[in-house]
């Protein structure tokens, strides 16, 4: 069987602009928690009030054209961000394919065998959102004014008709990429484009598990000679001008809500904790690689994927299946499907939202598969949720923990919800295998197993 | 020296605006400064693909902030066309 390892990962997240300042940040215990945009009360009686921000990024400096910061949705743009990173530490050599198109090829490697596996929650809904308003309300915007202009209005009323009017934000005019914006796999096309990259190329929709899934995806296709090397992983774009996707998960109740003491609010597997952190959005993207062409490159290996499997809860869209079973039965397959057994396992990168239920269903899980030895953490106590971004991130942060023999603590955890080892401080571990693991609307269970490769 | 701003203003401005369409159109087309002829036709000499015709009109919007209204692309025949519409808004 072929074997499939990590050459190169790269981010983009709330903590960081590449993955090296994320791994720091994360070490540092460090969290990028602010108040959600004061216009979005203006359309909304919002319960949560705090969400995880982006940084200002300077896509032109990165290198991306403005016609492509034009016609990419935002998460588009995240995720070549993430991907030419992880090509440069992967050290794979690129070269202008077409100055005009901004477009490159990887060089010696065959553009056949190199595939592509995304994974997201929402695809391009930011740009559907917002160009959706135009129709919605530019000529409605234009009719109120000209009612202002036309008729003897009294000032109360001229004052509520402008008030109205100035919070019917559209753009100038509907994009015309609009169509290959808002279509979910734009992620996995943009990469295929950027980088003339041939072999499979997929995105997968699996909401908040998506980028393990895609992860998963990738590691099958190179284990089955499908491909040889894949850049996989996972990115959402979550911010729309009225907040109308934080008011989706808001008013499902899921999103954090103790917000008076905004740095300590997102605490996952706490017993006090209050659900999930919103995150602005973020995208991962890892260089998956057959063992023997990146060792015969040269290749720098972060570890080796040996195991993924999924499961369904077919129980309810929005909540887990009560008794984990199926969660259960996605880690049992991920060992098996690995070769190893749960007492070979010393990490466990936990799915870890913050909402009553999920944490509490995924401690009664963790307890029963592996006891209470193994190390555990919460990307997301630091992130936030990036819906189909978080299962990369979390796939990053387990490989560079078996690289670096070491993993970020579990923050605001005090009071935990289960007796696990949950990882309180930074210190040097000994850290042989790892599995990260996602949950998603829908019933969706992913796992990837991943085992440190002595050097 | 005009206190007024006046005609030596709007000269500049007017140079400044055919400096920065031309380099709108170096951009998205990946053509040389030196090769655009201001009568040239877009449609014809300089951007005969529809997607490169709607790319050069986004970016011109972009780069002055405006909206050039759909019929009114299909009248902005040469590059001076569009210049002098620009001029005019």
């Amino acid at each position: 069987m072929r074997r499939v390892v990590v050459t190169g990962a790269g981010c983009l997240s709330a903590l960081g602009g590449d993955a090296d300042e994320f791994w720091n940040r994360c070490l540092q215990g460090e969290s990028a928690v602010e108040s959600i945009p004061q216009r979005w009360t203006h359309y909304s009686d919002l319960k949560s009030r705090i969400w995880s921000p982006l940084p200002s990024t300077d896509f032109s400096a990165r290198g991306l054209t403005r016609i492509e910061q034009l016609q990419l949705d935002p998460a588009s743009l995240l995720t070549t961000c993430a991907a030419h990173e992880a090509i440069e530490k992967a050290q794979l050599v690129t070269e202008v394919k077409d100055k005009k198109g901004n477009v490159f090829h990887v060089r010696h490697i065959d553009p056949t065998q190199f595939g592509v596996f995304m994974g997201t929650g929402v695809g391009g809904l930011h740009s559907l959102l917002d160009n959706h308003c135009h129709p919605v309300l530019a000529r409605q915007k234009t009719a109120l004014k000209e009612l202002m202009d036309a008729s003897d209005l009294p000032e109360s009323a001229r004052a509520t008709i402008t008030s109205v009017v100035d919070r019917m934000h559209h753009p100038k005019r509907v994009n015309p990429f609009v169509a290959s914006m808002f279509m979910p796999n734009a992620l996995s096309a943009a990469l295929g484009i950027k980088f003339s990259l041939q072999g499979v190329n997929s995105t997968c929709a699996g909401a908040c598990a998506a980028g393990t899934i895609a992860l998963g995806n990738a590691f099958r296709a190179v284990r089955s000679g499908a491909a040889t090397i894949a850049l996989a992983g996972g990115a959402d774009y979550l911010e729309d001008y009225f907040g109308y996707i934080f008011r989706g998960f808001d008013v499902a109740g899921v999103l954090v809500q103790d917000y008076a003491s905004a740095a300590k609010a997102n605490r996952p597997f706490d017993k006090g904790r209050a659900g999930f952190l919103f995150s602005q959005g973020g995208a991962a993207v890892l260089v998956l690689e057959e063992f023997r062409h990146a060792v015969e490159r040269g290749a720098p290996i972060l570890a080796e994927i040996i195991g993924f499997a999924e499961s369904f809860d077919a129980h309810s869209m929005m909540s887990l299946e009560p008794g984990g079973e199926q969660i259960e039965r996605m880690i049992r397959s991920a060992l098996s499907d690995a070769g190893i057994h749960a007492g070979d396992v010393d990490y466990v990168n936990a799915h870890g939202t913050g909402t009553q239920n999920n944490d509490a269903i995924e401690a009664k899980v963790l307890r029963r598969v592996f006891g209470k030895s193994v190390l555990v953490n919460a990307t997301k106590s630091l992130t936030g949720h990036v819906i189909g971004g978080s299962g990369a991130l979390e796939a990053l942060i387990c490989a560079f923990s078996l690289k670096h023999q070491t993993t970020h603590a579990c923050l605001n955890l005090e009071d935990p919800v289960e007796d696990l080892n949950f990882v309180q401080s930074v210190q040097p571990r000994e850290l042989s295998v790892a599995i990260s693991q996602s949950f998603a609307f829908g019933g969706h269970n992913a796992g990837i197993v991943m085992r440190r490769l002595a050097q | 020296m005009n206190p007024d701003g006046g005609i030596e203003t709007q000269l500049v401005d007017s140079m400044n605006i055919e400096a920065r369409v031309v380099g709108v159109l170096c951009e998205i087309l990946f053509v040389e400064e030196a090769s655009i002829d201001l009568d040239a036709v877009i449609t014809e000499d300089l951007a005969p693909d529809s997607l490169d015709q709607m790319r050069l009109y986004m970016a011109l919007e972009d780069e002055f902030q405006d909206t050039i209204p759909e019929e009114k692309m299909e009248a902005l025949r040469t590059v001076r066309d569009i210049i002098k519409y620009i001029e005019t808004k």
